[in-house]
């Protein structure tokens, strides 16, 4: 894609294409990703320097196994934050979507039964 | 010209009755089309066929060049087509910052969703703590159009701009519209009330059961034909 291209031109190509780019798939789905990738990450690094460890008596060894163990739970920690931080963004927005369909639905449903109500009560 | 959207000898039903019979429409980059017609016409559904919500019977939808039919609409709305409904579709019981706030699902940040819809209408801004369903019907539109500009649309898909708004509030919101379209955007409106559209369109089409009866640039002779269309006689 160069620099120049307009709006047009970028919608020719890509359905030219075919090749769609989710809006989506921007900066949040890529930091979505990486937490994901992190959690799994840290365990594997986690099992990896409890290996090390025991499989050698040498202390300097396990101090480089206790060090790759820290990382591990670093790494689990961040890459919990970050999967939670933009899953929940997702989550929250349709919620929020969710709750103003309902809100309105149910505005209009009292609406109507007041209507109704005062129609009938002027006919009597 | 830079076609971007066609709509190619369209046919489309609802349970099986045929209301659009054999559509032609093309809107390039950077022009603004007005699809004019009476009351079930067909209007909103060629914008609905547009946009992939509603599916053809036959024909052909094109976008950009390329044969687009029974792609999700949710795919064209990636590419860039978006639709503004009848009745705006804001969320009435969301603040203004909030239905904003919903559209950076595009992946565009909130700031940069906010500026491009306050530097636009800045009424929004002064408003955006309140509630969309207490605003104006033009704030409303407004807030929808900032809603749709926030997806970076290459087609613009309008239905009923104008619908219960004052003249006024209809010139200001026509002038934005065209502004959008100077910067590349194809638009298509549909409207019933052709006299402000008109005003800005560059090229036209009435619709009448179904059926593209006259397009061309929005002259005289087409104002003239429209006036028979709406009040039965030639004026």
């Amino acid at each position: 894609m160069t620099s120049t291209e307009t709006r047009a031109d970028r919608f020719v190509r890509e359905l030219a294409e075919l090749k769609i780019a989710d809006p989506a798939a921007g900066r949040p789905r890529l930091w979505l990703r990486l937490g994901a990738t992190l959690m799994v990450l840290g365990p594997v690094l986690g099992v990896s320097a409890f290996l090390i460890s025991h499989r050698t008596s040498s202390p300097l060894v396990q101090g480089d196994a206790i060090t790759i163990g820290l990382g591990a739970v670093t790494v689990s920690v961040v890459g919990a934050a970050l999967f939670l931080r933009y899953s929940l963004t997702g989550f929250l927005r349709f919620w929020m979507a969710r709750q103003s369909y309902d809100l309105t639905h149910l505005a209009d449903r009292v609406f109507e039964k007041e209507v109704s109500r005062d129609l009938t009560s002027r006919e009597s | 010209m830079n076609v971007l959207l066609e709509l190619r000898e369209v046919r489309a039903a609802y349970d099986g009755v045929t209301v659009l019979h054999g559509v032609d429409l093309s809107v390039a980059a950077g022009q603004v089309v007005a699809l004019l017609g009476p009351n079930g016409a067909g209007k909103t559904t060629t914008l609905r066929v547009a946009a992939g919500v509603h599916p053809v019977q036959s024909g052909r939808l094109v976008l950009g060049g390329r044969d687009v039919t029974g792609i999700a609409p949710r795919d064209l709305a990636r590419a860039g087509v978006c639709l503004i409904p009848e009745g705006r579709g804001v969320f009435p019981n969301l603040s203004v910052r909030d239905n904003l706030l919903m559209m950076t699902f595009t992946g565009r940040s909130r700031e940069h969703i906010e500026e491009l819809a306050f530097s636009r209408f800045p009424v929004l801004a002064r408003y955006a703590s309140r509630a969309a369903g207490t605003l104006s019907g033009g704030e409303q539109q407004m807030l929808a159009l900032a809603r749709g500009l926030a997806t970076d649309p290459a087609v613009l898909l309008l239905d009923e701009l104008s619908m219960g708004l004052a003249p006024l509030v209809v010139t200001r919101l026509y002038e934005q519209v065209a502004e959008i379209a100077r910067q590349g955007v194809a638009v298509l409106i549909v409207e019933q009330f052709a006299a402000a559209v008109l005003g800005i369109a560059d090229h036209a089409a009435v619709l009448v059961r179904g059926r593209v009866e006259r397009q061309g640039r929005p002259d005289s002779a087409l104002r003239a034909e429209l006036s028979a269309l709406y009040l039965g006689s030639s004026t």
